[in-house]
């Protein structure tokens, strides 16, 4: 297989981390290898000190990238769930990493302090937390995000499966099966003797 | 929790024979049990009827309508596995709850993903080399003598042998499951039985008529099979909560019914020649074909790469199929062919819903509908005794109380989940029972 990485962006709480796991599942499921880059995790290891300017902030997201190209050039799946909240960092990511997949989580900024599973909106709104993104700092949606899911309207399975087509499509994942011919066609006779077929 | 399942155990059978005597050691081990009859799915195959209970959700959300599928626009056909499923499964929900689970012979499960313990892939699984994960218990169970499925060649021919051959399974199976159970960590264990299937379908009459030469044979099955689920319950501790259940019911098949030669004569389906059959043979000018058990699909243009019905005349379409069809009658000529014929929108929803069948008929009991892809009659003499039903499912608690009086076995996934204490948001079932003990296991 070839490695790709899937990078998830979006505001905080649009459900990022949620998809990534699932995802990481799913092609697990199809025998590839993923792992998956948490922002929140990253914040609190290998970004540790680094704090929310936007020069901090692209360069969390540029060593995040060095670890999604390390996985890919070795030929696994790495899943990024990042706000990465500038398109610039972003779009170097894509060029640094070439197999990417941008996966644009749209949630509004209501319906992501209505959930709020951190708190964290209610701080910000507070004045508690300064440069929070779609508060007071900026999120520069993806332009031409290889897929979109909008996941204030659809189910998290309705995003993954968007998701999953797209995998498809461009040739990452494996469509599933996973019998051989003669497999295949012991299942036919299988079948074919409980009536199960036509 | 210990979950049995009784592949297409009628509920009213479980309680004819319960009265006859059989089930003595399950009834010793839950003297306090509750059961009722449970609702299958649509259409009530079990593929599709354990897709749903291990997703809490319809096809349109885990992708498994049938045993068999097509893949649009070329028309192939598919043959549908867990690699096929799609959405979340009970076994991945509860391990990541760091719950681990033991899974055994569950329909659609092979290929087996990898899990947090042991899952042995069910029906349709063929390679015993890859049946289970870890690979280590596929080896466990090859050199035990485990069986994945009872050979139905010689069922109708053989009855006395093929009762036998199914009784010799239930126990090498439920013998591999102890060991499972004892050897790897679990806090849910779901022990699958498909044998009861199989008897049904080939010797449904010898089941239900206590004076059938069979009778006697079919009985000591039962007998073995009870106290081979009583040795397994047994192995459990009496304050895990035990759950029995079937995914659809079983009656008499007295008639095969055929949509595609329906179809056919009517006009709407013609295919071309050509050595192998399939789907692909379908004329262009075809209306609609079907696959069984009674899914039809319109031949739409712009979806099937045959397709010459527009997608503007598709509800007409439809409409004159569903009224034609409701007016067909059973040989009585009084009797219809169908209880009803229903949109697959209106049954189907999620992300998977555009690979759903347009219509899907639901058959009158005792009526089997068969959808051959070849010329042939719309009425033939069943070639099975017994054929599944949508009412008649069963579902027994050691432990749990019904909350719910209309159960569905989409309604599993969310109940076993809440034993556990958790709630998967998006399924789409309800919780039908709750525990006079704190939930976690």
């Amino acid at each position: 297989m070839k490695g790709y990485t899937v990078w998830f962006t979006g505001l905080s709480g649009s459900g990022k981390s949620a998809l990534a796991n699932r995802l990481a599942q799913e092609i697990r499921k199809r025998g590839q290898t993923a792992e998956v880059i948490d922002g929140d995790v990253i914040r609190r290891s290998v970004s540790k000190g680094l704090g929310f300017s936007q020069e901090d902030r692209d360069e969390n997201i540029r060593r995040v990238g060095h670890l999604c190209s390390y996985l890919t050039a070795t030929d696994r799946v790495a899943i990024a769930a990042c706000i990465s909240p500038y398109a610039s960092i972003r779009d170097r990511n894509r060029d640094l990493i070439g197999n990417f997949v941008e996966v644009y989580c749209k949630c509004s900024v209501e319906e992501c302090a209505k959930r709020d599973p951190k708190g964290l909106y209610k701080k910000a709104f507070a004045g508690e937390i300064k440069g929070f993104t779609g508060v007071d700092d900026p999120y520069e949606a993806p332009e031409n995000p290889e897929v979109m899911v909008e996941t204030d309207k659809e189910t998290i399975d309705q995003s993954l499966g968007t998701i999953l087509a797209k995998l498809e499509e461009l040739g990452y994942l494996p469509k599933p099966d996973g019998l051989t011919p003669e497999e295949e066609q012991a299942v036919v006779e299988r079948l074919e003797s409980l009536g199960y077929l036509s | 929790m210990l979950v049995i399942s009784l592949d297409g155990f009628p509920f009213a059978l479980f309680q004819k024979q319960q009265s006859a005597g059989i089930w003595k050691q399950i009834g010793a081990a839950m003297p306090k049990a509750s059961s009722t009859a449970m609702q299958s799915v649509i259409p009530t195959v079990s593929s599709v009827a354990w897709s749903t209970f291990m997703s809490g959700r319809n096809p349109g959300n885990h992708r498994i309508y049938g045993f068999i599928d097509r893949t649009l626009p070329d028309m192939s056909l598919t043959l549908p596995n867990a690699s096929s499923r799609r959405g979340p499964s009970l076994q991945n929900t509860l391990n990541q709850h760091d719950i681990p689970v033991i899974m055994m012979n569950v329909p659609v499960t092979y290929p087996p993903e990898p899990i947090n313990s042991v899952l042995v892939g069910g029906f349709l699984g063929v390679n015993p080399e890859k049946i289970a994960y870890p690979p280590e218990v596929s080896n466990y169970l090859a050199q035990n003598g485990y069986v994945i499925d009872a050979d139905t060649s010689e069922a109708a021919d053989k009855p006395f042998e093929f009762v036998d051959q199914l009784t010799d399974i239930v126990r090498r199976r439920c013998d591999a499951f102890k060991h499972l159970l004892k050897s790897y960590p679990w806090q849910y264990a779901h022990l699958h039985i498909m044998e009861t299937d199989r008897l049904f379908h080939f010797l449904w009459k010898s089941v239900s008529e206590f004076e059938s030469p069979l009778h006697s044979r079919i009985r000591h099955f039962f007998e073995i099979l009870d106290s081979e689920l009583f040795s397994v319950i047994n192995s459990v501790n009496d304050s895990d909560e035990i759950i029995l259940l079937s995914d659809h019911g079983f009656t008499e098949s007295v008639i095969e019914w055929d949509i595609n030669a329906w179809l056919a004569e009517t006009g709407r389906l013609e295919w071309l020649s050509g050595d192998r059959k399939g789907l692909h043979r379908i004329s262009p000018d075809s209306v609609a074909y079907s696959l069984i058990p009674g899914r039809i699909y319109l031949n739409l243009k712009g979806r099937e790469v045959t397709g010459s019905v527009e997608p503007d005349q598709a509800l007409k379409v439809c409409a004159d199929l569903i009224r034609e069809l409701a007016s067909e009658r059973l040989p009585d000529g009084i009797n219809p062919v169908f209880t009803d014929i229903v949109h697959g929108s209106n049954i189907f929803s999620g992300p998977y819903s555009g690979a759903a069948p347009d219509l899907v008929a639901i058959p009158a009991k005792g009526v089997e509908l068969k959808s051959r892809m070849d010329t042939g009659p719309i009425k033939r003499a069943p070639r099975m005794q017994g054929m599944h039903t949508f009412d008649d499912a069963m579902v027994v608690f050691r432990h749990g109380r019904f909350v719910s009086k209309k159960l569905k076995i989409i309604d599993m996934y969310s109940t076993i989940l809440s034993f556990f204490g958790i709630c998967d948001k998006d399924a789409e079932g309800t919780v039908i029972a709750s525990w006079p003990f704190s939930s976690g296991g």
